[in-house]
């Protein structure tokens, strides 16, 4: 038997396309509601009661409410089950850990000592808040499905795993270990990508992403430029930045003050040429959205993005 | 204040999307089975909604094609009243299948009416093709047939056919390719 029969893989078999075409007009159509011509009227009248209740419901419910499944592990290796609606929080205690599962979202790993409410639990969006704790999110949904909050910015997944901390005071730590995640605060922006790490601090939102190798001086130059507002520290993160860094100076440019945009730009064009198409000028004038085929040529990125970037 | 080098695990996970809702989704929400059997409505229309391509597969693979679509309406009504005494809500799919096949046996058991329909369309070239071929599954062995126009008609992959009507993938995996052998055999006689 052809894969394709079974699962619609593998080479199609002509014979079974062309039957397929042929068949498709008696296929379901949703959204038609039969109503029986007539039997009886009683079983007439709850039929088309029934079928006006679900056209109805149709419209009305979507999207709807879809609970994680909670896996609790105990320090003890005892493990419970639940369910976490919206509105709902999971605290885990010090020696528990917590697995989350949703069909056709993902699964979040969710260390002890951990606090996360659930804000919103639809088919299009999912809406977590974490205030305390540390969660491994792996996540398959479409791009900024997943968000989550916390108190100093919120991460978007554009797809797929990262780890999330946040301390008792706010501020916290992200760490993309596949995939690219949007992190966010008021006017403040990071896209971090798989191997990066962004700090964020309550009341200034994220600070510039950099990879997990990045030379301490630049990181120090970044901590103090990012939150103890050192203007001073600039020329240290420029002089700093490697080759492998262009994808800070990347981030680094759309948060610069405008005059500063220009050196920026030209220690990213030393150190990782701009791709044709790229318009520098129009960069140094704030416009960022000819910035995606450099991001693609820095990150690797072979496909395009299923999301706008810039 | 947050340390930056805190020395958080990485977790090992490809970049692998999850498979998202398709038209046939390939897994029964128990609670919303459960939700149903509560009285909720909107959770009943949900489940309308993800299972009525395959009640509607099984019976127009037993039953005449303008009749589909009254008997589907009585395959959820009588869902609707007696979802209450489903005991496992795992098996909703295989319930709701064995309903939609207890009413196609029904169908054929009891003196169906003689009345003309409102309209008698006329049938398009290709949907004349279409019966043809659809009368000619319909000549198949029961079990064939079902999975043949569950796959074929409605669109649904092996997988997804034996996570809805509770079939194992061996028996759907069979069904299929003995059902299409046939098929091709009658197909060729019928041209021939």
């Amino acid at each position: 038997m052809s894969d394709y029969l079974w699962d619609k893989t593998g080479i199609p078999d002509p014979e079974i396309q062309r039957l397929e075409e042929l068949l498709e007009p008696l296929r379901y159509r949703p959204g038609v509601v039969p109503i029986r011509r007539s039997r009886s009227r009683l079983r007439y009248a709850i039929a088309v009661g029934i079928a006006a209740a679900v056209v109805v419901a149709v419209f009305i419910v979507r999207p709807r409410s879809h609970p994680w499944s909670v896996s609790l592990e105990s320090a003890d290796r005892a493990i419970r089950t639940a369910h976490l609606r919206a509105g709902e929080t999971l605290r885990t205690a010090p020696g528990q850990v917590a697995h989350l599962t949703l069909a056709h979202v993902g699964r979040l790993d969710v260390d002890p000592e951990t606090t996360l409410r659930v804000l919103s639990s639809r088919s299009d969006q999912q809406r977590l808040e974490l205030l305390s704790g540390t969660i491994h999110a792996h996540i398959g949904a479409p791009p900024r499905v997943f968000v989550v909050n916390t108190p100093s910015a919120t991460a978007t997944d554009l797809g797929c795993s990262y780890t999330l901390h946040v301390d008792p005071s706010g501020d916290g730590l992200l760490r993309v270990t596949s995939g690219l995640i949007e992190f966010d605060w008021k006017t403040r922006r990071a896209l971090v990508p798989t191997g990066a790490v962004a700090i964020t601090r309550v009341g200034a939102g994220p600070g510039t992403p950099f990879f997990d190798d990045a030379p301490p001086g630049l990181r120090a130059a970044l901590q103090s430029y990012d939150f103890a507002h050192q203007q001073s520290a600039l020329p240290q993160v420029l002089a700093s930045a490697r080759p492998r860094d262009a994808m800070t100076l990347l981030n680094l440019v759309q948060t610069v003050r405008a005059p500063d945009r220009t050196s920026v730009l030209a220690t990213l064009a030393k150190i990782s040429p701009p791709p044709p198409g790229v318009d520098l000028s129009a960069i140094a004038a704030g416009h960022f959205d000819t910035l995606q085929p450099w991001w693609n040529a820095v990150t690797g990125a072979k496909r395009r993005p299923a999301v706008r970037l810039f | 204040m947050l340390a930056e080098e805190a020395a958080l695990p990485f977790p090992e996970s490809p970049c692998v999307p999850a498979p998202q809702p398709k038209r046939v989704p390939v897994e029964v929400d128990e609670d919303l089975v459960l939700a149903a059997q509560d009285g909720d409505r909107a959770a009943f229309t949900r489940l309308y909604e993800d299972f009525a391509p395959m009640v509607h597969g099984i019976l127009l693979a037993r039953a005449p094609r303008d009749e589909v679509d009254d008997l589907m309406q009585d395959v959820f009504l009588t869902a609707m009243t007696r979802l209450r005494g489903l005991r496992d809500p795992r098996s909703f799919g295989a319930w709701i299948a064995t309903v939609a096949r207890n009413r196609a046996t029904d169908y054929h058991r009891s003196p169906h009416g003689s009345a003309l329909p409102d309209q008698i369309p006329s049938p398009r070239p290709i949907e004349t093709e279409a019966w043809l071929i659809l009368e000619t599954i319909q000549k198949l062995p029961e079990a064939y047939r079902e999975t043949l126009v569950l796959r074929l008609v409605e669109g649904m992959s092996g997988p997804e056919i034996s996570e809805r009507t509770g079939l194992t993938e061996g028996s759907v995996r069979v069904n299929l390719h003995r059902g299409m052998h046939m098929l091709r055999d009658a197909l060729a006689r019928r041209r021939a």
